[in-house]
């Protein structure tokens, strides 16, 4: 057993001053009032005045937003998480009668790990535009047109993490299924999905994190506030409450006290995903 | 891969991804590119002018400002990876609170590039952020530059917060690269008399080649697309200093009177930037499909 050196705790005890201060700072800095903030940028709030806080709740409409964002994300995650699940194991599992289809499914969903969304930004919001005039809900300017982009962002990167992840399932146990008379989907769903359930739960709390944060595809096609989602929202403050800086970091603070929460609570299954992935990269 | 399957079963649990795949991922991209060698005037049809919008394209001087900055940004991210490394280790050590530190230093990553970049600016602006000012106060004041919104410095400011965000996320990796590491190796050198040192530089950074590759080409990628943390920092930057090539397409984009035909020319630039990142680490790694 390594010993441990006491020394270890000071580069240990900086990390942790470095990774969390600005967080600190903003959330100190969320108790000036606007005034105060450009006096005195440095010092510690005069006071610890909640009614701050309330007051940039209401003028937010932060319940708004946060619906639109859980409405986005409960949509558009478990959707794409299905459809890569199913491509997935016919992938990694199924023989297809061209020898070469399967890499070639593969492949392709992979090369979609480069794309940067913003290469394909405008051709989204014409695809919406003209799916609009078709199913509007699908439209410009509503959340569930983002559910669909949102799915096909999950691709590339759930059909990597699924298929290692199913290749490296033995495939006795799941003959023995088969011999024992369990039919595909049976074999697909109590076997394999049981037995990705890491790399699966990490999948899901990646894309949670990823769709809820995300911004160019929802700043680009939805236009009134009131649709707006919560990433949308903080560069909407940034101009709306130019000089208010104190609102602006009362907003962030409260934006992102949930996904911190939610962070804590999962976060060992988080970090255990980035390992397994680790391994797998 | 030998279930056996009806024929029409395989395809079509395929069919469903692949269709999202096709309208959303790759029409877009398709059209994206054959809309870069065209000029698209507005309520009519595009039409083909070849390599035209290339041209306008090198020849605009604020592309020629986003190229930089973005490569700034990329080269330095991918010179700052090392520290990745060295959290990696200092969290394979096991002390009370290695959790805790992980924990702690993940965070700043899975919280969107707009907040993090919001909470910096009230560390790094040069009017409003504790940073010049804290160097004021202590006498530093020759220091304090103007870390963003100025003439020259953004790009590097951003580096250093973006890597800083990331930074949590390398560590965990390199953190799970380590655990993987065989211990055997290391037991011999020491019985064969090596230092640390000599164990760290010989035996654990070549085995860490592969992940140092792909950690490589994940921030090449991710670093041609970063705009979000210039955006909310500077908004492009005085005059258009600050832009990236995310950036400035977004900007072009925004404007209503926006050039199509130049956005989309700077996006199958971006796009083969990337596509060489990748290329390049398939032809590095030779990953083969059946292992």
């Amino acid at each position: 057993m390594p010993k441990v050196n006491k020394l270890i705790y000071i580069p240990a005890g900086l990390i942790i001053i470095l990774m969390s201060f600005p967080f600190v700072w903003g959330f100190l800095l969320s108790f000036k009032d606007g005034i105060e903030i450009f006096t005195d940028p440095i010092s510690l709030p005069r006071s610890f005045n909640f009614r701050l806080y309330i007051d940039t709740y209401k003028e937010s409409h932060l319940v708004l937003l946060f619906k639109n964002s859980l409405i986005v994300t409960v949509l558009s995650v478990p959707l794409g998480m299905l459809f890569v699940f199913l491509s997935a194991f016919s992938i990694a599992r199924l023989d297809q009668k061209i020898k070469w289809m399967s890499s070639f499914y593969y492949y392709l969903f992979l090369s979609g790990m480069c794309v940067n969304i913003i290469i394909i930004l405008r051709s989204l919001y014409f695809i919406t535009m003209y799916t609009g005039k078709n199913v509007a809900p699908l439209g410009l300017d509503s959340l569930y047109s983002l559910v669909p982009i949102y799915a096909a962002g999950g691709i590339p990167f759930g059909t990597l993490l699924y298929v290692s992840a199913m290749r490296s399932i033995p495939i006795e146990m799941e003959e023995a299924a088969i011999i024992d008379g369990c039919s595909l989907f049976g074999v697909m769903f109590r076997i394999n999905f049981v037995l990705c359930m890491p790399v699966i739960s990490a999948l899901f709390i990646f894309s949670v994190l990823g769709v809820w944060n995300e911004f160019p595809v929802a700043s680009m096609l939805l236009n009134n506030y009131h649709n707006y989602t919560l990433p949308l929202a903080l560069a909407f403050f940034k101009s709306e409450f130019s000089r208010d800086y104190g609102s602006m970091l009362r907003a962030i603070i409260m934006i992102l006290i949930p996904q911190l929460l939610f962070f804590i609570i999962f976060q060992k299954r988080i970090i255990d995903g980035v390992v397994t992935e680790g391994i797998k990269g | 891969m030998h279930i056996f399957a009806k024929w029409w079963i395989k395809q079509l649990l395929v069919v469903p991804t692949l269709i999202l795949f096709l309208i959303y991922t790759l029409y877009p991209i398709i059209d994206s590119l054959m809309l870069a060698f065209s000029h698209k005037p507005p309520f009519k049809k595009p039409y083909f002018v070849g390599l035209d919008n290339f041209y306008g394209l090198f020849n605009d001087p604020v592309f020629i400002i986003a190229l930089r900055n973005t490569t700034i940004v990329v080269i330095g991210s991918v010179l700052l990876i090392p520290l990745g490394l060295l959290l990696g280790l200092l969290l394979n050590v096991s002390f009370r609170g290695a959790t805790a530190v992980k924990v702690i230093s993940f965070a700043p990553n899975i919280v969107s590039p707009f907040l993090t970049g919001l909470v910096f600016f009230f560390i790094v602006d040069p009017g409003v952020g504790v940073l010049n000012g804290f160097l004021d106060k202590i006498g530093l004041h020759a220091l304090a530059f103007k870390w963003i919104g100025g003439e020259r410095l953004t790009p590097y400011t951003v580096t250093v917060l973006d890597s800083w965000k990331g930074l949590g996320g390398l560590g965990v990796f390199f953190y799970a690269a380590l655990k993987m590491m065989p211990k055997d190796m290391f037991e011999a050198a020491t019985i064969d008399g090596a230092t640390s040192m000599q164990k760290f530089w010989k035996i654990t950074i070549p085995m860490l080649k592969e992940t140092f590759k792909f950690i490589t080409v994940l921030t090449i990628i991710g670093g041609l697309g970063s705009y979000q943390t210039f955006y909310i920092l500077t908004s492009g930057g005085p005059h258009h200093k600050s832009e990236t090539l995310g950036s400035y397409m977004f900007y072009i984009m925004q404007s209503k009177g926006g050039d199509i035909g130049k956005t989309s020319a700077m996006a199958l630039v971006m796009f083969i930037l990337s596509m060489s990142a990748a290329i390049l680490y398939l032809h590095l790694t030779r990953k083969r499909l059946d292992e």
